[in-house]
């Protein structure tokens, strides 16, 4: 089973009153996906792969983007999210073989034992995630996008992060056939947590 | 008398891998290395043999940050190669595509990378926890800056719409008008980063430096697209056909980037302050009153001050964003076709990319393919100029008596006050098989 996921009230966190001459965004459903990756990187584009499935039959209330340069900026588009879902490949360790993943919920806690195909240990994933949560920000990544909206008070009451191990990373167009095969099964059980969580949380969107 | 060592491997907050190497023995100083140890990119290289037109979507890749200029920089030399001459539109266009670019590197620079040293915060991310509504500006002003390179070059970076002859997509005027909405909104947030940035102790060091910039002729526009090459040193311009005459390359053995000389100087300086310096009397008049309100004057030789001068840019580049957008507005755009090559033979090109004066120059052949190219980067023309300020800037620091970890700071940020794009800067070297 499962363990059962404690989510706080769907409210946005750190909604700051004066956005200044921030664009005004459209009205966004409370759930919002990002796959995260590079084409032709070889396994660093699973995320991006996973997303384009989730995206051919969403969820409701979901929207599902693609994002091959993540950056900073992408946290003003989090107002009015209730949950967003990272999918991001990273190269395997030992905890965390090719072909294996697993779900972080951001800020602490790693969940998903029944999904996850290898053990990670919760605590060696959240602190391989903080170890890289302050590289150079020239080219911020996740991690880093992420720490620097929670420092901010911009993330939404919750965030998933599904982290997928590759082991090739190099100029490639293909992906490793371990990774390849954990599309279908990563879909179905974003696909199952996401409407589960809007069971429970659920539309209208959230509002700051 | 000291003996200090500092090995900083590698500076971070800078872009591409570079080491501080430092021995001072007795007070004096025995070694001192600026490290490159980036691998070289090969760029000049795998570009020979493709077609001319797709040089400045190759050459904007060397680059994720100053992609725009790289593409401008390419597009000017294979234009000068092959005799196009581009329409008024596609020059305004570029022009205001570059704005964007300038805004959204210097924000980062001054923002994310420079600032954090001042205010006692490792990066940007300790930042935010510390002073989180600058680095919410921060995010505006960059996303603002991204918007404007997607408009008009079609994405973000590594612009797809911008092409030898012109472009092939042109924004919408509802776009433009959304935009400079918020360009000149954005004046409240920079307003609010300039009474930041007065209050920062910038380190009081000057070092006599020739700084070199392009200069549109007469009372021509600051220069960032358009220019002839001048210096502090020898304000007589000259064209960008001739640039080998005033970069002078060579290669040194501890980087994999080449160092540059003057014919004036062993090493000297480009960037926003080079431009400053050499152009300070072109700013728009909103981005004088900051500099004048900042105590930035010309000549400051001051390097620290390079993001000084790079924060009056980023006014100066909104401003001008904004009556070139009305410009556009007023005359009205639509597609129009790419200009064709009238011959195709040898080319340079120049543009005031957010790191300094960049060269590119290709020779293309009758095929119209690429048969030789020169790129030279900004930061490869920084690097001798930052060894030399760190070699003038030691002794003082010593004399201070300043601690060994307040050194290594203090030389970090003298580093990053250039802005150094190290994976930029390392390009082509020579290599030498021996059997």
């Amino acid at each position: 089973m499962n363990p059962p996921l404690t989510h706080p009230p769907p409210q946005r966190a750190g909604a700051d009153a004066d956005r200044g001459p921030e664009r005004a965004l459209a009205p966004r459903p409370p759930v919002l996906v990002f796959g995260c990756g590079r084409d032709h990187h070889g396994d660093d584009q699973i995320g991006l792969r996973i997303a384009e499935a989730l995206s051919r039959r969403p969820p409701p209330d979901t929207h599902v983007a693609l994002s091959r340069a993540p950056g900073a900026d992408l946290l003003l588009d989090l107002e009015g999210v209730g949950l967003l879902v990272v999918i991001d490949a990273a190269e395997s360790v030992a905890e965390l073989p090719v072909g294996s993943w697993t779900r972080i919920v951001y800020a602490g806690r790693a969940v998903g034992g029944r999904r996850r195909r290898a053990g990670m240990g919760r605590r060696a994933a959240v602190a391989r995630a903080r170890r890289r949560a302050a590289m150079n920000p020239h080219t911020l990544n996740v991690n880093c996008a992420l720490e620097l909206g929670r420092r901010l008070g911009l993330l939404p009451p919750t965030v998933w992060v599904y982290v997928v191990a590759g082991q090739n990373f190099e100029l490639s167009d293909a992906c490793t056939p371990a990774v390849l095969e954990d599309v279908e099964p990563i879909v179905a059980s974003i696909r199952h947590d996401i409407v589960a969580w809007l069971a429970k949380y659920g539309s209208p969107p959230c509002t700051s | 008398m000291r003996n200090v060592t500092i090995d900083v491997k590698h500076v971070t907050r800078v872009e591409g891998h570079g080491n501080i190497a430092v021995r001072v023995r007795d007070g004096e100083i025995t070694s001192l290395q600026l490290q490159i140890v980036e691998s070289p990119r090969f760029f000049e290289s795998f570009m020979r043999g493709r077609p001319c037109a797709e040089a400045p979507h190759i050459a904007c890749r060397i680059c994720g940050i100053c992609s725009v200029g790289h593409t401008t920089a390419a597009v000017k030399a294979v234009e000068a190669a092959c005799g196009i001459v581009p329409s008024e539109q596609t020059v305004k266009l570029r022009k205001l595509l570059f704005y964007g670019e300038q805004i959204q590197s210097h924000v980062l620079h001054v923002l994310f990378l420079a600032v954090p040293d001042y205010l006692g915060a490792g990066s940007v991310i300790p930042l935010a926890g510390s002073h989180p509504e600058t680095v919410k500006t921060a995010l505006r002003l960059k996303r603002l800056a991204n918007d404007l390179c997607a408009a008009v070059g079609g994405r973000h970076i590594h612009p797809i719409a911008a092409h030898v002859g012109g472009f092939t997509h042109v924004p919408r005027a509802g776009e433009l008008i959304e935009l400079k909405q918020r360009l000149v909104a954005a004046r409240t947030d920079l307003a609010a980063v300039a009474a930041l940035y007065a209050k920062l102790p910038i380190p009081d060091f000057e070092r006599d430096t020739e700084y070199v910039a392009l200069k549109v002729p007469g009372n021509g526009e600051y220069a960032f697209y358009d220019g002839d090459i001048v210096s502090t040193r020898d304000p007589r311009p000259t064209p960008v056909r001739d640039y080998r005459t005033r970069v002078i390359e060579e290669v040194v053995q501890h980087s994999a980037a080449k160092h540059c000389r003057s014919p004036n100087a062993p090493s000297y300086a480009v960037g926003a302050l080079a431009r400053f310096n050499n152009n300070h009397a072109q700013l728009h008049p909103a981005a004088a009153k900051l500099a004048a309100d900042l105590g930035l004057s010309a000549p400051c030789r001051n390097p620290f001050h390079n993001n000084t001068a790079q924060l009056v840019e980023i006014v100066h580049c909104v401003e001008c964003a904004v009556e070139m957008i009305d410009a556009l507005l007023v005359r009205g755009m639509k597609l129009e076709a790419l200009e064709k090559p009238t011959r195709f033979g040898q080319g340079a090109g120049a543009a005031e990319v957010p790191r300094g004066v960049l060269f590119h120059e290709y020779g293309v052949d009758s095929q119209g393919r690429i048969e030789s190219a020169n790129l030279i980067i900004p930061t490869g023309q920084n690097l001798a100029n930052i060894e030399e300020d760190m070699r003038a800037y030691v002794p003082s620091m010593l004399d201070a008596g300043l601690s060994r970890e307040e050194m290594t700071l203090r030389l970090e940020m003298l580093v990053r006050a250039y802005d150094p794009c190290i994976s930029c800067a390392t390009h082509l070297l020579d290599v030498e098989w021996i059997e």
